[in-house]
């Protein structure tokens, strides 16, 4: 046997499954690397009783070890990363054969579709994941992220990444509905997927599936392919100099800027209890995200008041509170529930009326308040006959009392009419001042 | 001024089959029309501190459809430089490669091993090799030349010839300095 031919051999094969695995090509990739793998671990098992063939010995345990993981062939490929791992004396072989091992053991634990794509998939996603790293900003337990700040980060980060997906594919398809979509298509491009991650100063890295799936559109899938790196590019770390801004604003409609750009705000505030920074891929550097400046949030942000909270959702908590032998009262959350819709009644006791009077209820009257994530907050009165809908729930709240004077007043000065006439006299008997506040205005 | 054409590798160099060279040759041909025209550029080689230059030709002239991510094409091309230089520069006619986790790593030989000899891959010039589109603030040739000597060093490969190849497109500059 000559071990170097059939080395060589195998390589050719390998740069052929490359080419194929570059051009999307799974099966035949797989198909060249199951022929790579096989020469190659023909050529390494000459070498398994002869200790005294260094380093040749080493690199063909090593790279057989490879060859059968990008081939599928796992429990060959762990036979070689053990037998590599127990006699090679190469450090940097080591390290590589421990992180064969790490991918072998994923593969075998993950779903069959994993299975089926094996080491090159996982090896896909890792080339083209963004790596990141979380660290808080008060070193109360040291460099260590509390679960806390990470729901709070992957909360924001995936509102921006999903209203950003959302723009870019409602372009793909020409379209200002999202019920347009393609929910199939919506989903995966919504859904990056974590691809490593480490303890401490939370490192990881995400990417996003971008092998085609059943029939998916090619121009689907070219919008997929590191669509984590384009939103990590053109949303999370651009500048927004006034150019970058004047783009985003002449492509993007507020509301659309509203959805990407407000979640952003609260990860990139000075403020957050967090820091993000990634990796760069060129320079191996860790950079870190810059905060957003106020001046830049009011440009990018500024004619956004007026618009529907979409994207917004209310926060139950439950509260527990404690008090000690001193009379000190501490409460602590104990459940936080994140909520889409939601109906309440407001009890309110007077209406303000140009900041220093007040039309004041005899009783408590109940206003109904409709919160819904898509559309915000409602606030209405069915015996009044009045509705406002607003994205802030207090600046809401006063739009409504200021349509609730409008409507006394109008009633007011309708009271003469006969059907007006004994509906006035009941609405009056609800408020203490009504005759006087409406008079003296 | 001598000059040279990137193909001159195919006849020069064995091992990877013709198609492999030809292809890392397009990637670096898709690297270098970045920043020069009509496919040529005067190249400077740094071996060793001691700078050649040579007028570098190469084809642009092929489908751009397959090529790939900018790190592949970097990648790719600086690899088709490294064998440049080391099989038309320095005569290393044979290269063996072996497969690691992300790619394949390269040991080059001024003679083919013969065939017969089970511990073919001790007699060999051992590179790393890197490069990198345009120089930045953070990302220099010397930064990255000093992370490619910090790999080498980690394995044993420290102990045997070795040497590292950087490549900047923008220059272009191929430097190669030995690790030992």
């Amino acid at each position: 046997m000559k071990p170097q031919s059939l080395h060589q051999e195998a390589m050719k094969l390998s740069f052929k499954a490359k080419i194929a695995l570059n051009a999307n090509q799974y099966d035949i990739a797989c198909d060249l690397f199951q022929k790579a793998a096989q020469k190659e671990s023909k050529a390494a098992k000459f070498y398994l009783d002869k200790p005294e063939y260094e380093p040749t010995r080493s690199i063909l345990i090593r790279s057989a070890a490879f060859l059968n993981l990008k081939a599928g062939e796992i429990k060959k490929a762990k036979e070689f990363i053990f037998f590599g791992l127990l006699n090679t004396k190469d450090l940097l072989i080591q390290e590589q054969l421990n992180n064969a091992l790490e991918y072998a053991i994923t593969i075998e634990a993950s779903s069959d579709h994993v299975k089926n794509k094996g080491y090159n998939y996982l090896n896909l996603l890792r080339r083209e994941s963004i790596h990141y790293t979380l660290e808080p900003t008060n070193p109360k337990f040291g460099k260590v992220v509390t679960l806390n700040i990470l729901r709070d980060f992957s909360t924001e980060f995936l509102k921006s990444f999903k209203s950003y997906a959302t723009a870019a594919l409602k372009r793909l398809e020409s379209t200002d509905d999202p019920s347009d979509l393609n929910k199939q298509e919506l989903e995966i491009l919504t859904s990056p997927l974590l691809t490593s991650s480490s303890l401490g100063s939370f490192k990881f890295s995400i990417a996003n599936d971008s092998i085609p799936r059943g029939k998916e559109r090619k121009e689907f899938i070219l919008l997929k392919k590191n669509f984590v790196t384009k939103f990590h590019t053109e949303v999370l770390t651009n500048p927004l100099t006034d150019e970058h801004i004047r783009k985003f604003r002449d492509n993007y409609n507020e509301e659309e800027l509203n959805a990407i750009f407000r979640p952003l705000t609260k990860i990139k505030s000075e403020k957050s209890p967090y820091s993000l920074s990634y990796y760069d891929d060129e320079s191996f550097r860790k950079v870190p995200i810059l905060s957003i400046s106020k001046t830049k949030r009011d440009i990018l942000l500024s004619k956004l008041k007026s618009i529907d909270a979409k994207n917004e959702e209310l926060e139950n908590n439950l509260s527990h509170a404690l008090m000690s032998k001193t009379g000190k009262i501490t409460k602590r959350i104990i459940v936080k529930e994140h909520i889409k819709s939601y109906t309440f009644e407001k009890l309110i006791k007077e209406i303000p009326v140009n900041g220093d009077t007040s039309i004041v209820f005899k009783d408590d009257f109940h206003l109904k308040v409709e919160f819904d994530s898509k559309k915000g907050f409602t606030f209405s009165s069915s015996d009044f006959q009045i509705e406002h809908h607003d994205s802030e729930y207090e600046q809401g709240l006063k739009n409504l009392y200021s349509i609730f004077y409008d409507k006394l007043v109008k009633l007011s000065t309708e009271k003469q009419k006969n059907d007006i006439k004994s509906e006035w006299s009941s609405i009056k008997s609800l408020f203490v001042n009504l005759d006087s506040v409406i008079k003296s205005d | 001024m001598d000059i040279h054409h990137l193909k001159e590798t195919i006849n020069k160099l064995e091992g990877p089959s013709n198609e492999q060279i030809v292809f890392y040759n397009q990637s670096a041909s898709v690297a270098l029309d970045k920043f020069h025209d009509n496919s040529e550029a005067v190249i400077i080689f740094d071996n060793q501190n001691n700078k050649e230059k040579m007028r570098l030709n190469w084809d642009s002239d092929f489908s751009k459809v397959a090529m790939a991510e900018k790190i592949d094409i970097t990648n790719h091309g600086g690899v088709a430089l490294a064998f440049f230089v080391m099989a038309v520069l320095l005569d290393y006619n044979y290269v063996i490669q072996s497969e690691i986790g992300d790619g394949v790593d390269y040991r080059f030989f001024k003679r083919v091993p013969e065939d017969d000899n089970p511990n073919f891959l001790s007699e060999c010039h051992y590179i790393e090799v890197s490069a990198i589109l345009k120089e930045s603030k953070s990302n220099t040739l010397r930064k990255r030349l000093r992370i490619k000597h910090n790999q080498i060093a980690r394995g044993r490969k420290s102990n045997e010839d070795s040497s590292v190849i950087v490549s900047v497109f923008s220059e272009p500059i191929v430097v190669k300095e030995r690790h030992n």
